[in-house]
């Protein structure tokens, strides 16, 4: 199963593009407020709780790279493609082009910009060995600072 | 039941959504909870106003017109009085901001109290600054980026910290 999730906001292209792929792969579909209806099952949000679970038992989830998202993603180790939501696709700005670029430059997912290239991301994320870095932790620095 | 507050208060202004995801990780590793949370409306704020901690909701410096996105000068003249009531009732030791442009005038008013303000550059800054960063950046104690890539752009209080999520499942 391919989780496809985009947040509390819309994103029709991806949505539309999933439709359009939906008789090769089998998708589940967190949309949000997108106003494209999938043609495969979905729900509009979903619970923290359950948007885990849901992640858990995905194969590959196709996200926008919203951070909160991402953050989960990683914590799961689960192989995910990266689609940011652009200004191109009716978003207010391009904010999440920088993170989605980095993301896939570290190995943590496979970055799509076109929602076009969907189907040959997910063909890559079929055979790509992700990577999970580890980094520091920056609240242990913040702490030293807090109360000094 | 409201908690007591610290001798050094510690206050957390940020915005909802992801900027909200990275500040709860953040103090996950700080290991305290902040004293009082100051954040725009969003599906967490019920949740921490039943967790004992003092919560404040701004108001959006933004308004819709269609898909674009206006700076509304009656919501910014409000969210000025309402960041120097609250700066002036608080009175907070440090203030961490984690957000969008909707936390400026609190970090601005807290420091106007005497607050120590630390930025922390949310993870989707990698090689520019957030217009709230630079804002920020004149009144910071410290400037924490979470990617070193981002140093280069701002002053020497900047500093790499790592990141807001740093554990593994």
């Amino acid at each position: 199963m391919i989780f496809v999730t985009v947040s509390t906001g819309h994103f029709d292209p991806l949505i539309a593009t999933c439709c359009g792929l939906a008789h090769r792969y089998r998708f589940f579909g967190q949309i949000g407020s997108s106003t494209a209806i999938p043609n495969f099952e979905f729900v509009r949000t979903m619970t923290p709780q359950a948007l885990e679970e849901k992640m858990k038992a995905a194969d590959i989830v196709v996200s926008h790279a919203g951070t909160g998202m991402l953050s989960l993603l990683y914590r799961l180790k689960k192989p995910t493609i990266i689609v940011p939501k652009q200004m191109r696709y009716g978003e207010a700005n391009d904010g999440q082009v920088e993170l989605a670029k980095k993301w896939a430059e570290l190995g943590m997912g496979i970055l799509c910009m076109d929602v076009e290239d969907l189907d040959k991301s997910i063909t890559a994320a079929t055979k790509m060995k992700f990577d999970y870095p580890v980094f520091p932790s920056l609240g242990i620095r913040l702490r030293q600072h807090l109360f000094a | 039941m409201a908690r007591p507050i610290s001798e050094k208060p510690i206050a957390l202004v940020t915005d909802r959504g992801g900027h909200w995801q990275n500040a709860r990780m953040l103090f996950e590793q700080v290991g305290q909870t902040p004293d009082w949370i100051l954040t725009t409306w969003g599906p967490e704020v019920p949740v921490l106003k039943k967790s004992g901690v003092g919560v404040v909701v701004l108001p959006y410096l933004f308004s819709w017109l269609g898909k674009q996105r206006l700076l509304n000068p009656f919501k910014v003249l409000y969210q000025l009085v309402l960041a120097f009531y609250w700066a002036a009732k608080i009175r907070p030791y440090s203030v961490v901001s984690l957000g969008a442009t909707d936390v400026v005038f609190f970090c601005y008013a807290a420091k106007f109290f005497g607050a120590k303000v630390f930025h922390v550059e949310c993870m989707n800054q990698v090689w520019s600054p957030s217009i709230t960063g630079r804002m920020l950046y004149p009144i910071c104690e410290k400037l924490y980026v979470q990617w070193p890539e981002l140093l280069g752009s701002y002053g020497p209080k900047a500093e790499y910290g790592g990141w807001v999520l740093s554990e593994v499942a």
